[in-house]
C-alpha cells in the first residue's frame, strides 16, 4: 500500500477520479527505467541512494514516487559472493574479539584464510542483506507502457485498501474473484443479478459493520488484479480517503494490470477427473467453472458442467467437495440443500466420514479417495435416466 | 438463538429477528448473512449478559434455555510441569491482575522478569492461552522458557511455522493475519510489549480474539491518552507499575550513566545550521498555526507539498549529520578501546550507522537484515563470550535476553523515552557482582539535547555525569 501523500485525485460530487499516470509520462518513465538499468549488477543501496537525489530530467513528484514502488517491485536482487558472507561474519567477527591485533591484521588474515584478497572480503561481508544485493535485469522487457499499468494499479489498490465495501459487476471468470475474495476472508454476497452470465457481488469485510480495518481494506486491494481475467467488470467502492467518505469507480478498459494467469484447475484432484472423465465418457462435453448457480442469497459455482453432446439438455453439475473442515462441509451442504436441483452431483472425500443422512435425501453423491471414479458419476447419471 | 465465532466476531443467529439489547448494544444486524454481529474481544461482557438475564425483548426463560454458545474450541489446558518462583514484587503484580478480574497491563522495567509473571499468570488459570511477540526472535525466547514450566509442545505461529497448540507464542504479525482464525481458540492473551498496540496499526490482532482473560507486557507505559484509553478497552488498564530506581540495586544490577556532551566540527555545523533553516521554514508557521499536534501529523502534513517535502528532507538530512560525526565516531573508538574485555551493546540511531560501526570496528551487527538462526548464533556467542560486542539498531531494544552484558554505548536514538528505558534496561538483568556502565553520546546545540533532556526525565534515580 502507498502512503495517502502519494494518492493524488480529484474529488467531485464524492466520486474519486484518481489521477492516473499516462502516455504524457512516457517521456520521463523512459528517463526512469534507464537509471534503474544503470544500476544493474551495482549494490541496491546505490540505487537507493542515487533516486534520493535530484534526477537529470523534471517529472511530477508524487507520480515518480509512484512509479519508482512499482519499479522496485520489478528489479530483483541477488548475492554475488565466492564464499557464503555469514561465514565470512563469523570467522571475521570473532576473530577481532579473540585477537588484540589490528584491524588491518585481522582483515588480512581471515581473507588469506578464505583464500580471497582483503576487498573482496570487504564487498563480501554484508553483500547477503537485502539493500547490498546486486539488482538483476528484470526478465520481461521494461517500457512505460507497462510502468503506467503498474503504477495505476498500485494507486487503485492503494485507494480500495481504503475501502470499506466494494460492489463487483463481473462478466465471466467470476469464480477466481469469489474464491480470492473467500481466501482472504471477506464476504462475498450476491446483488441483484444484470443479466444471463453475469454476476453483481457485495465484498466486504466481517468489520465493515463497525469501521473501516486496513486488513480487509487490503484484501479488497487484492482483488483488483483478479478482475483483469474477467471478461469485464465494473467495480464501485466506498472508501475512507482525507477522512472522508468518498467512492471508487474502476472497470474494465482502466489501467489494471493482471494478476498471474488463473490456474485451470483448483487442484491435482480436479485435472485428473477431467481428464479421466473426457476419456471415459466419449459422448460428453466437460466444461471448467460454468455459471454460477443462485442457492437463496448466494451463488454455488459448481466445479464442472458434464452435457451431453448430442443432447444438450442432460447436463450435470459437479461440485466437489474436499475441504477437511467440518464446518465448512455442513454450511455446503445447507447451501446445496437451497439449491433443490435434481441434476447435480456432489463427490466427497470418504475420509471426511460424512454419513449419507448428512445430505439432502435426493442428493446425488460421488464417495471418492483418492481420485473420483468417472464410472460412478455414468452410473449416477443412467441412474437417474433410466427412472425418468 | 446461537453464538457462533465468524472471521474475527461474534454472530448471533436466531430464528426470530431478535435484537439483543442492553449493553449487548454492540451487535449490529449484518444484512449480509442475516445476524447480528459483533467485535469479538466483546465476547466476556456478551457472555456475562447471556447468563445473566433478561436480555433479549421481548424474553423470556424458554429462550435463553435454548440458547447455545457455540464460540469457543475448546482446548485440552496446558499441564504445569515446575511452578515459577516468583520474586515479591512479581506476585503483587500478579495479585493485582487477579484483583482487576485479570485483565490490565503491568509495566516493569527491563530485566525484572515480566516473563515469568506471564509464566505465572498462565500457571494460576491453566487455560489455552495464546502470547502475542513483536519479533521472531522473541518467538524462540518465549518457547524456551515456556518449555521450562509446562508439559508437552509450545505452539509456535510466525516465522515460517504455524503450529498451534495449548499454549501458542505467535508474532504480531501472524496474530494479525491469522486472528480471524484462531481468535476463539484461547481463553488468555497476553501481549508483550503492549506499547505497540493501540494507535490503530495491528489492533485487529486484539480486537479479533474472545480471551476474557488479557495480560499486557511493558517496559514503559504509554503516556499518549487515546492510547491509554484504546489499550483500556482491549486488554484493560495499567494495574501495576514500578520504576527502575525501585528495582535498582535489590532485583536489578546498579548502573552509572555517563552523558557525554560532544561538538560538531565546523564544516558539520555548517552544514547541520543551513538544513535547520531550512527546515524551521516550513516547521515554525506549522507549530504556531497547529498548538497541540504531534510528529506524525506534521509529517503527514508536510508531505503534502513540494516545501513541506524539502523541509522534511532537510531535517533527515540534519539528523543524518549528528547521528555519527567525527567527534562521535573518535568517541566511540576511544571507549571502545577503553572497555576492551567487557561485554558491551551498541546502540545506533539507524542501521547504516550499525553497519558503518560494525565495519570500522569489526563489531557484529544485530539488525533485522541478519536472519533468525544468525542471530541466535551470535547471541549464543556473546553469552559464551566468543563475541564481546554487538552493535544495533532497534532489535535489541526489546525483550532480547542478553543478561551478561556489562555495559552500552548509545551513540544515537530517534524514538524517545521508551526506546532509552528499553536499551539501558538490556543491560540491567541483575548478575552478581555487575555494576553495568552505561554511555550515552549527544552532540550539543543540536536537537539531540531536546531528546536527551526528554528521555533523561524517565530515569529519576540514574547517576549522570557531563564529560
Amino acid at each position: 500500500m502507498i502512503p495517502e501523500s502519494l494518492l493524488k485525485f480529484n474529488c467531485a460530487h464524492g466520486l474519486i477520479v484518481p489521477r492516473y499516470l499516462d502516455e504524457r509520462d512516457y517521456p520521463w518513465l523512459r528517463l526512469l527505467i534507464e537509471e534503474y538499468l544503470r544500476f544493474i549488477d551495482a549494490p541496491k543501496i546505490e540505487l537507493i541512494r542515487h533516486l534520493k537525489k535530484p534526477l537529470p530530467f523534471v517529472s511530477p513528484l508524487t507520480k515518480r514516487r509512484l512509479a519508482i514502488q512499482a519499479l522496485n517491485g520489478l528489479f530483483k536482487a541477488e548475492i554475488k559472493s565466492k564464499i557464503q558472507p555469514r561465514k565470512i561474519r563469523e570467522a571475521l567477527f570473532e576473530a577481532a574479539a579473540s585477537s588484540g591485533d589490528s584491524r588491518e591484521i585481522i582483515t588480512a588474515r581471515v581473507a588469506q584464510d578464505f583464500g580471497m584478497s582483503e576487498q573482496e572480503l570487504e564487498a563480501s561481508l554484508f553483500c547477503d542483506l537485502p539493500n547490498e544485493r546486486r539488482l538483476q535485469k528484470p526478465k520481461i522487457e521494461l517500457n512505460p507502457n507497462l510502468l503506467v499499468l503498474r503504477a495505476n494499479t498500485l494507486l487503485i489498490q492503494s485507494f480500495l485498501s481504503r475501502a470499506i465495501s466494494v460492489d463487483i459487476q463481473l462478466e465471466g471468470n467470476a469464480r477466481i474473484v469469489v474464491r480470492q475474495a473467500k481466501l482472504r476472508g471477506l464476504i462475498c454476497e450476491l446483488s441483484q443479478p444484470t443479466g444471463p452470465g453475469n454476476v453483481t457481488l457485495s465484498v466486504s469485510g466481517p468489520y465493515a459493520l463497525f469501521r473501516h480495518t486496513l486488513l480487509y481494506g487490503q484484501a479488497l486491494g487484492q482483488l483488483l488484479p483478479q478482475l483483469a481475467w474477467c471478461n469485464r467488470f465494473q467495480l464501485r467502492a466506498r472508501c475512507l480517503v482525507d477522512e472522508r467518505e468518498s467512492h471508487l469507480e474502476v472497470s474494465s478498459g482502466d489501467p489494471v494490470c493482471p494478476s498471474k494467469a488463473p490456474k485451470q484447475f483448483d487442484s491435482q484432484l480436479e485435472a485428473k477427473f477431467a481428464r479421466s472423465f473426457l476419456k471415459t465418457m466419449k459422448g460428453w462435453d466437460l466444461i471448467r467453472e460454468p455459471e454460477p448457480v443462485k442457492a437463496d442469497e448466494t451463488l454455488i459455482f459448481p466445479d464442472f458442467l458434464l452435457r451431453e453432446k448430442d443432447n444438450p439438455a442432460n447436463a450435470w453439475f459437479v461440485e466437489i467437495v474436499g475441504f477437511w473442515m467440518p464446518e465448512y462441509l455442513q454450511k455446503k451442504i445447507a447451501q446445496l440443500k437451497k439449491t433443490n436441483l435434481k441434476n447435480f452431483i456432489i463427490c466427497v472425500n470418504s475420509s471426511l466420514n460424512c454419513s449419507e443422512t448428512d445430505f439432502p435425501k435426493n442428493a446425488n453423491i460421488v464417495q471418492f479417495k483418492n481420485w473420483i471414479d468417472p464410472e460412478s458419476i455414468r452410473a449416477i447419471i443412467e441412474c437417474n435416466t433410466n427412472a425418468s | 438463538m446461537e453464538l457462533i465465532f465468524d472471521k474475527g466476531t461474534l454472530l448471533f443467529k436466531s430464528s426470530e429477528e431478535t435484537k439483543p439489547e442492553g449493553n449487548l448494544s454492540a451487535f449490529l444486524w449484518d444484512s449480509r448473512v442475516s445476524a447480528y454481529r459483533a467485535p469479538a474481544y466483546l465476547y466476556p461482557q456478551i457472555l456475562h449478559r447471556f447468563n445473566n438475564p433478561p436480555i433479549l425483548n421481548p424474553v423470556n426463560l424458554n429462550q435463553v434455555n435454548e440458547f447455545k454458545d457455540q464460540v469457543e474450541i475448546s482446548q485440552a489446558p496446558p499441564i504445569l510441569s515446575e511452578s515459577p518462583n516468583l520474586r515479591p514484587y512479581q506476585q503483587a503484580a500478579l495479585a493485582s491482575w487477579k484483583l482487576y478480574e485479570r485483565r490490565g497491563i503491568i509495566v516493569l522495567p527491563t530485566g525484572s522478569g515480566k516473563t515469568l509473571i506471564a509464566i505465572g499468570a498462565i500457571a494460576l488459570l491453566r487455560i489455552p492461552t495464546l502470547i502475542l511477540v513483536p519479533t521472531r526472535v522473541l518467538l524462540d525466547q518465549w518457547e524456551v522458557a515456556l518449555t521450562k514450566y509446562f508439559n508437552g509442545p509450545v505452539g509456535i505461529l510466525g516465522d515460517g511455522k504455524k503450529h498451534l497448540s495449548s499454549i501458542t507464542v505467535s508474532t504480531f504479525e501472524s496474530g494479525y493475519r491469522y486472528m480471524s482464525q484462531i481468535g476463539n481458540r484461547f481463553n488468555l492473551l497476553i501481549i508483550d510489549e503492549i506499547h505497540h498496540f493501540g494507535n490503530g496499526i495491528r489492533d485487529e490482532a486484539l480486537e479479533m480474539c474472545t480471551a476474557p482473560y488479557r495480560l499486557g507486557l511493558t517496559a514503559t507505559n504509554v503516556t499518549n491518552h487515546k492510547v491509554q484509553e484504546r489499550l483500556r478497552e482491549l486488554v484493560g488498564p495499567t494495574i501495576y507499575e514500578l520504576t527502575v530506581s525501585e528495582l535498582k540495586d535489590q532485583y536489578l544490577s546498579p548502573f552509572n550513566l555517563f552523558s557525554i556532551q560532544l561538538h560538531l566540527n565546523m564544516a558539520e555545523r555548517k552544514s547541520y545550521e543551513a538544513l535547520m533553516k531550512k527546515f524551521r521554514i516550513f516547521y515554525w508557521p506549522f507549530a504556531q498555526a497547529h498548538s497541540n499536534f504531534d510528529w506524525a501529523e506534521f509529517v503527514r502534513t508536510a508531505q503534502k507539498s513540494p516545501q513541506g517535502c524539502q523541509a522534511f528532507s532537510a531535517w533527515q538530512q540534519a539528523r543524518q549529520i549528528i547521528n555519527f560525526p567525527r567527534a562521535k565516531q573518535e568517541m566511540l573508538s576511544s571507549l571502545l578501546q577503553q572497555h576492551r574485555q567487557h561485554k558491551l551493546l551498541i546502540f545506533t540511531p539507524d542501521t547504516a550507522t550499525a553497519y558503518r560501526i560494525a565495519k570500522k570496528h569489526l563489531i557484529m551487527p544485530i539488525t533485522s537484515d541478519i536472519k533468525r538462526a544468525e542471530r541466535e548464533e551470535v547471541l549464543s556467542k556473546f553469552r559464551e563470550g566468543r563475541l564481546l560486542a554487538l552493535v544495533s539498531c532497534r532489535v535489541l531494544n526489546e525483550g532480547i535476553d542478553v543478561p551478561d552484558a556489562e555495559g552500552a554505548i548509545i551513540v544515537g536514538g530517534n524514538h524517545g523515552e521508551r526506546e532509552h528505558i528499553q536499551r539501558i534496561g538490556r543491560c540491567l538483568r541483575r548478575v552478581q557482582g555487575k555494576n553495568a556502565i552505561v554511555y550515552e553520546l549527544v552532540v550539543k546545540d543540536t536537537m539531540e539535547v531536546w531528546h536527551w533532556l526528554r528521555r533523561s526525565r524517565t530515569l529519576d534515580s540514574r547517576v549522570v555525569a557531563k564529560i
